[in-house]
């Protein structure tokens, strides 16, 4: 599902998951020295794409790519 | 170029057939006890929701296999056997770690009221020197070296649900980026028998009155709990 204009924004829960998953790839796991400024240097790039996409909870399930991936992020137990 | 996916035990069933970041194969370099999972790749894969998705997938695989040590997203070395002997001589710490993690997965709790912010640009995004995705993840370096420790845990109601939590895990931390958002974050490594417990004891504190909104989050691959100064004693620290 690609996200457009017309899709709904994303609730706090998907934003919430979405931001689990950026914290632990982006942030956290083995980290060679001298590798972290050339990683944070397409944060940019991956913030315009996050924009564009998480406009739907269907999109931000398929983030994961893996088969639990919709589990994960349908692990949301009160958002509001 | 290699692109680095995890330290895996070489020990255990084979590796499946993978494909990962840029939609190259996966394959496993043995070295000796560990092996590493890595990619051949052409470029320094660029940081988009498409290399994430495929990176993640390629650890959720890894992860049904056995234990993993996973590496930050975009890590790439000029060849992977300028790791050999790093990797060798930090053998003692990384067999300990993924001895650590083994038959657990991450698990993620968020409490507290949710951001409301629009994720959409504003104007000041434009600023050539700065961004909300630098800030955000700079915000995070500097909250995680200011309190390594993490925040107070907040309501009653909040510590009494962490010791549970704990209770379940074999370890557990605090997730920087909580004070600035009023949040409790905290990442728990959590047996694979436990999960289904976990879940029903913040299912379970959800339903108490007054309970702040909660969101809980996994299976991870045990990305916060990887030793800091892994294969760089140097910089190593204990937590």
């Amino acid at each position: 599902m690609t996200a457009d204009a017309a899709d709904p924004p994303p609730g706090p829960a998907q934003r919430l998951a979405l931001a689990e998953l950026l914290d632990r790839v982006l942030h956290k796991g083995i980290v060679l020295r001298g590798d972290l400024v050339i990683s944070m240097a397409g944060i940019d790039l991956l913030f315009v794409d996050i924009k564009a996409l998480i406009a739907s909870v269907d999109t931000a399930a398929e983030i994961g790519a893996g088969p639990a991936a919709r589990d994960r992020l349908g692990l949301s137990l009160r958002a509001d | 170029m290699a692109y680095l996916y995890a330290l895996i035990d070489s020990e255990g069933p084979p590796v499946p057939k993978l494909e990962g970041v840029d939609g190259r194969p996966v394959e496993v370099l043995g070295l000796g006890p560990v092996s590493l999972a890595v990619g051949a790749l052409t470029a320094r894969p660029e940081a988009n929701l498409t290399a994430i998705g495929q990176h993640q997938a390629v650890l959720e695989a890894l992860m049904q296999r056995g234990a993993l040590l996973p590496f930050r997203f975009a890590t790439v070395v000029p060849d992977p056997q300028v790791l050999a002997s790093a990797i060798r001589s930090d053998l003692p710490a990384i067999t300990a770690n993924l001895a650590d993690v083994a038959d657990c997965v991450e698990l993620g709790l968020t409490a507290g009221p949710m951001p409301a912010c629009d994720p959409r640009p504003g104007p000041s995004a434009a600023a050539p020197t700065s961004s909300p995705g630098r800030d955000y993840l700079l915000r995070l370096c500097h909250e995680a070296e200011r309190q390594p420790h993490g925040t107070p845990a907040g309501t009653a109601g909040m510590d009494r649900l962490d010791r549970q939590l704990r209770a379940l895990a074999r370890r557990s931390c605090r997730l920087p980026g909580a004070a600035s958002q009023n949040l409790f974050r905290a990442a728990y490594l959590v047996p694979r028998a436990s999960v289904r417990a976990f879940k029903a004891a913040v299912t379970a504190a959800s339903q108490a009155q007054a309970a702040p909104p909660l969101l809980a989050s996994g299976p991870w691959p045990p990305y916060s709990f990887v030793r800091a100064g892994l294969l760089d004693p140097a910089t190593r620290h204990t937590a």
